[in-house]
């Protein structure tokens, strides 16, 4: 008898959703969001259909306000894989200059990210997009399907989603309505870190502790990564060893503070840490921004 | 040893971590230390001041120092020092306080900073040896005197209730100066320790903490000396750790 | 209990080593708020320490506002948010959550156990190896709890724990719990279920859920958390049973090497295995087993592989890899058993998609044997099966599949319905047993009926039935309108003067009887048309209210839509494309609509083109607008 970690039985889970997806749908995608989890699904898909390279490309969906490292990172990974990587930046929110700091977070990521997804799909004609969400981010994702029905207009409706039994998941679909797939929706952050670690995922530099000039915005650490972001007169940003717990937006991600520059620290602060994972990004905090509401306009 | 104590008492690392504000890996390590040599082996840095020790300094004395602290020493000086403030105490509030009062008081508080060996940074052929080499040594080699070289940063300080931003600068034999902030430091907060340094001649200061190139007014100041050099502290060269 | 967080402080690379070898547990909890599920499930959340201050602080405020424990921590606070998803219209669903152990990840499938709890607990217990059933000690086995033990037993459930909760409120009686115990077996032999485990606890106070009770000395069994960190997994189960693997998808990078993916079902492969592709009976030999990470010497179920073959054998999608030894069955007639999951009744006879393991195929439910109540567990006799109905029902396929009974093999037993039209999931299905040929029920016993066309062409069929004067622009409509449908990929035919009076309907003049008659042949043509699933246009003068309503009646409700083509008799007198109207006049034709044979116009069209105050495409599109308001196209 062989017993199979519960590490081995989420990959091989997420292996066989991916494969069922580039079996049954026509011009499917990976969003590819640079972060830890788009890391291990990148990673969970080059082990689906090795030695074939993943047959679909790898959209990133840029809001132009992404941390330099993780440009850097992304470009290297994409040619290192040998995929195909699509960058989508809205064009009216290059044209009107939408940006965290005179529109706010809330239309800064409606527009960037949420629009631009949009935008993204339709003019590739992506029927399927692989997401990298998971059940344990947040109490309302508990019940979120690996398979999620849009409509042509890439809306959530939550009375048309369907039930999965078993392995089996309903990729039908009309013309113009497509899916978003979430192959690890059932990892937790632990699980994701330890694979990481065993598997010897590279991900963005940070997401180690490093010395990083930050300011301080509303009690966040946010970190100066470039000449855009606005400093008050006279202020010196100081160099703090911090690191991101996510990474999005830099002007809307904030650091903490930490000492963990390899993995197994980086796991042993998540563990005996007291906050939970999303208390990093601004974007929650902005009010009415609940998370139902995001996924009913499509921002997942 | 009040970690050790509380283990002993049953409390978990995580529980004891959190009471005494010591990080895990301390409070464990200091755990593993005691079962392996008992009370002798426990190494005790001291944070806080355990019984047995010094008076505690009176409440109204601490804000007295605190408030010093925080509103900066007079302008011709880069920042306070032990000396300067038991001078402070004893002229302006007839409170007697000797300089190894207030140097356990910083202690206590976490304001204490040591000085970092940067000589000993000549002979290493890391890469911080090599900053040293380039960037330090030639500035060194022309100001061979004591007084003319400094080294300093900023640094938040964790403190239990208190908002502290400090800055640090350790002149001659390694004695530290220091002010402190309720806000990250702002460029004339610098201007004016950097100023009051190089009031007295020519200056070569190794710095940590701030990104100057950040800020225009810095910069700006900095273009203009000619009798005084900054060398920032490269990130995550250790030097500052 | 779990996390052992010195563990983690002192040495976290041995933390992580140890926690590399746990195993996964997927559990589903059964019961109502009322039983306690709710605060269980925190309690395990809560003591494996996975919730975070932020979370806790919340949760505390909440307890103190809304919570039933008298300002104490009430747990069932952490997974309870019904109410409010109620509010936002969310369908009650199933809720995953995750906690871990040394030994175990776990995750549990809590479902509500009221409204939809069919439907939902159906799709929990699916992907389950244990389930947990809660009992009031109070009030003992109660209906739910019978409805819920057989759920457990249709889904082939292979562990179940009675948990015998809120024992603090029977002063943890021992005679309370054997009476329940007692009860409980007498019922559970009825439905065949097995591996019975029986808990006393109370989830509110802790006792025997993760550890042991010092106000039951009398209990000397697991704690639940015992129970649940060593039930055996139906994947290390399944490694005894024959090896099965549905391939996924063939994986082709170049002319040397062919592998073929898939998640093991059952079983164990190893390089030299023989094996057989079903259902096409081809054999060879497993040369490799291909990961990213290097080839294996073995692979078991649960497993997601690459197999490589030494033959040359065409092997594709939805085919299964069979041991050679016990290969799958095939077959394309089954028993089966149906749970219904949409408001959309399952009716015999139309046909459906299912999907089993990897494959597709059209399926029709050719028979329901009988409804079983879920209360009472009565079998009923029904002609459709509603939501959440539960029956016995025979299927027949357009091709065999390969396939092994539910109770065997729940990943090569287990099907899903989908509705043609609609895309929805609409049913789940467990095979028993394959129908032999004396059993089979043959094609033309089976419906096939309109409503089956239709659903083949997507479309609702009906009669377009374009009436109006010679002249006034029916037929030039009728062919917009086609094209239209046409091109949108709509099944059509127009039925016009052209394709009818040279052929069918040569024989009829232009009498009042042969114009009764001639309409009455286009509207019979036309049923026959709708009957074929079609969307039919006729383009006749129709000029008598009677026949027209001779052809509605002939027709369902819905399916015969008139549209009056109505232009005023000097408009079309003075178009008079054909010169009929000029012929008329002089006395040439005999009984011309208008001039001297009656046009009754229609008095409640179900559309009315005007075309003197439109041109032919608006009209072809006012058309098109009053079908899609009607739903008949999307």
């Amino acid at each position: 008898m062989t017993s199979l970690t519960h590490l081995q039985r989420l990959e091989a889970e997420s292996i066989q959703i991916m494969r069922e997806v580039v079996a049954e749908a026509e011009n499917p995608v990976m969003l590819y969001s640079v972060g830890k989890d788009s890391a291990v699904m990148l990673h969970l898909a080059r082990k689906a259909f090795a030695p074939s390279p993943p047959p679909f490309p790898l959209l990133h969906v840029d809001t132009r306000w992404k941390f330099r490292a993780m440009y850097d990172f992304r470009d290297k990974m994409a040619e290192e894989i040998g995929m195909d990587l699509l960058v989508h930046i809205n064009p009216e929110g290059i044209e009107k200059d939408i940006n965290p700091f005179t529109h706010g977070s809330a239309i800064h990521t409606d527009v960037m990210k949420t629009e631009g997804l949009k935008q993204a799909l339709d003019k590739y004609g992506f029927d399927a997009a692989f997401g990298g969400a998971r059940r344990d981010e947040e109490k309302s994702r508990a019940k979120e399907r690996i398979f999620s029905f849009r409509t042509a207009q890439h809306r959530w409706d939550p009375k048309n989603q369907r039930p999965e039994l078993w392995k089996l998941y309903n990729t039908r679909k009309h013309p113009k309505e497509s899916i978003r797939v979430f192959p690890i929706s059932n990892w937790t952050e632990l699980d994701i870190w330890q694979y990481i670690h065993l598997q010897n995922i590279p991900i963005v530099p940070l997401y180690y502790s490093a010395e990083r000039p930050v300011v301080e915005r509303d009690g966040a650490l946010i970190m100066v990564d470039d000449e855009r972001m606005p400093l008050e007169p006279g202020e010196v940003p100081m160099m703090r060893k911090v690191r991101f717990r996510t990474l999005g937006c830099y002007p809307l991600t904030g650091a903490v503070e930490s000492e963990a520059d390899t993995l197994p620290a980086i796991i042993q602060e998540m563990l005996l840490t007291k906050t939970s994972e999303r208390q990093g990004r601004v974007i929650d905090n902005d009010s009415a921004a609940s998370m139902e509401k995001k996924k009913q306009e499509g921002y997942f | 040893m009040l970690a050790v104590k509380l283990r002993l008492d049953g409390l978990t690392v995580a529980a004891v971590s959190q009471r005494t504000g010591l990080s895990a890996p301390t409070v464990s390590a200091a755990w593993k230390a005691f079962r392996e040599g008992g009370w002798a082996a426990v190494p005790v840095r001291p944070r806080g001041r355990l019984k047995g020790q010094a008076n505690v300094l009176d409440a109204t004395v601490q804000q007295l120092l605190w408030d010093a602290l925080y509103a900066g020493p007079a302008a011709d000086q880069p920042g306070w020092s032990s000396a300067s403030l038991a001078a402070y105490l004893g002229d302006e509030h007839g409170i007697e306080l000797t300089q190894r009062a207030i140097e356990h008081w910083w202690e206590s508080e976490g304001l204490k900073h040591e000085p970092w060996p940067l000589d000993a940074l000549a002979k290493q052929r890391s890469q911080r040896g090599r900053w040293y080499g380039q960037s330090v040594a030639p500035l060194f080699a022309k100001l061979k005197q004591a007084e003319q070289r400094w080294q300093g940063g900023v640094r938040k300080v964790v403190h239990p209730h208190r908002l502290v931003y400090q800055l640090y600068l350790h002149g001659p034999r390694g004695r530290l100066w220091m002010r402190c902030y309720q806000h990250p430091p702002m460029a004339s907060d610098y201007l004016t320790a950097m100023r009051a340094l190089s009031s007295k001649g020519p200056v070569a200061l190794v710095f940590h903490g701030a990104w100057f190139s950040a800020s225009p007014e810095v910069t700006a100041w900095l273009a203009q000396q000619t009798m005084f050099w900054l060398v920032q502290v490269p990130a995550d060269s250790g030097v500052a750790s | 209990m779990t996390h052992s967080s010195d563990l983690i402080a002192d040495d976290i690379e041995g933390y992580l080593k140890a926690h590399e070898h746990k195993g996964l547990l997927r559990f589903i909890t059964c019961g109502s708020v009322d039983d306690g599920k709710s605060t269980l499930i925190g309690r395990l959340l809560f003591e494996s320490k996975l919730l975070f201050e932020d979370q806790l602080a919340a949760i505390e405020a909440d307890s103190k506002k809304y919570g039933t424990q008298g300002g104490e921590m009430d747990f069932a606070l952490l997974v309870d948010g019904l109410a409010a998803e109620r509010e936002q219209g969310i369908t009650i669903d199933v809720a995953y959550r995750f906690f871990s152990t040394e030994k175990r990840k776990f995750i549990v499938a809590d479902t509500p156990g009221h409204e939809q709890y069919t439907r939902n607990m159906v799709t929990g217990a699916s992907t389950a190896d244990a389930a947990i059933l809660m009992v009031d000690a109070r009030y003992g086995i109660l209906t739910q709890t019978r409805r819920h033990s057989f759920l457990m037993s249709l889904m082939g459930m292979r562990h179940l724990v009675v948990a015998i909760n809120k024992m603090d409120l029977v002063d943890y009686s021992k005679a309370r719990f054997d009476e329940i115990v007692e009860e409980y077996r007498a019922f559970a032999k009825q439905l065949g279920l097995e591996n019975i485990t029986f808990i006393p606890m109370s989830a509110l106070k802790g006792d025997n859920v993760i550890e042991h009770s010092a106000k039951m000395p009398w209990y000397h069994g697991t704690t639940l958390l015992g129970y649940l960190e060593t039930v055996e997994l139906d994947a290390e189960h399944l490694q005894r049973s024959p090896f099965r693997m549905p391939v996924q998808w063939v994986n082709r990078p170049n002319l040397d090497f062919r592998g073929f993916t898939g998640m093991i079902a059952s079983g164990v492969i190893r390089p030299g295995d023989q094996i057989r592709v079903q259902p096409s009976g081809n054999t060879s030999t497993v040369s490799r087993i291909y990961t990213y990470d290097g080839d294996l010497d073995e692979a078991v179920a649960g497993q997601s592989i690459t197999l490589l073959l030494e033959d040359e054998i065409d092997i594709s999608r939805g085919d299964v890899i069979s041991g050679v030894e016990q290969p799958a069955h095939t077959a394309d007639q089954f028993e089966t058993t149906l749970v219904w999951m949409h408001e959309a009744p399952l009716l015999p006879g139309r046909p459906y998609l299912m999907k089993i393991g990897t494959q597709t195929v059209s399926a029709t439910v050719t028979d329901i044997k009988y409804q079983v109540n879920v209360n009472t567990l009565e079998h009923m006799a029904g002609k459709q099966l509603d939501l959440n109905g539960i029956g016995v029902c025979t299927i027949s396929l357009n091709r065999a599949v390969a396939f092994d009974a539910y109770k065997d093999n729940h990943d090569t037993g287990g099907f899903i319905l989908i509705d043609r039209m609609t895309n929805n999931t609409v049913g789940a299905g467990m095979l028993h047993f394959a129908l032999r040929r004396s059993q089979n029920i043959h094609m033309q016993h089976v419906d096939i009926d309109k409503q089956a066309r239709a659903l083949a062409k997507g479309q609702k069929p009906a009669v377009l039935w374009f009436t109006g004067l010679s002249g006034a622009g029916k037929s030039t409509i009728a062919n917009l309108v086609e094209k239209k449908l046409f091109s949108s990929g709509q099944h059509t035919y127009l039925l016009d003067g052209d394709n009818v009076r040279h052929g069918l309907n040569r024989d009829l003049g232009f009498t009042d009887a042969d114009r009764v008659e001639n309409v009455r042949r286009v509207a019979e043509t036309a049923k026959l048309m709708v009957d074929a699933g079609l969307i039919v246009m006729s383009a006749f003068i129709s000029p008598f209210r009677s026949e027209r309503q001779l052809a509605r009646d002939l027709l369902e409700d819905g399916e015969f839509i008139e549209i009056f083509v109505d232009a005023p008799l000097d408009v079309v007198e003075a178009r008079d494309p054909k010169g009929l109207y000029k012929k008329a006049r002089r006395g040439e034709l005999k009984n011309f609509t208008g001039i001297d044979s009656a046009y009754e116009a229609p008095q409640a069209p179900d559309v009315h083109l005007k075309t003197s105050e439109m041109n032919a495409e608006e009209a072809a599109d006012t058309v098109i607008a009053a079908l899609r308001e009607r739903g008949m196209i999307s």
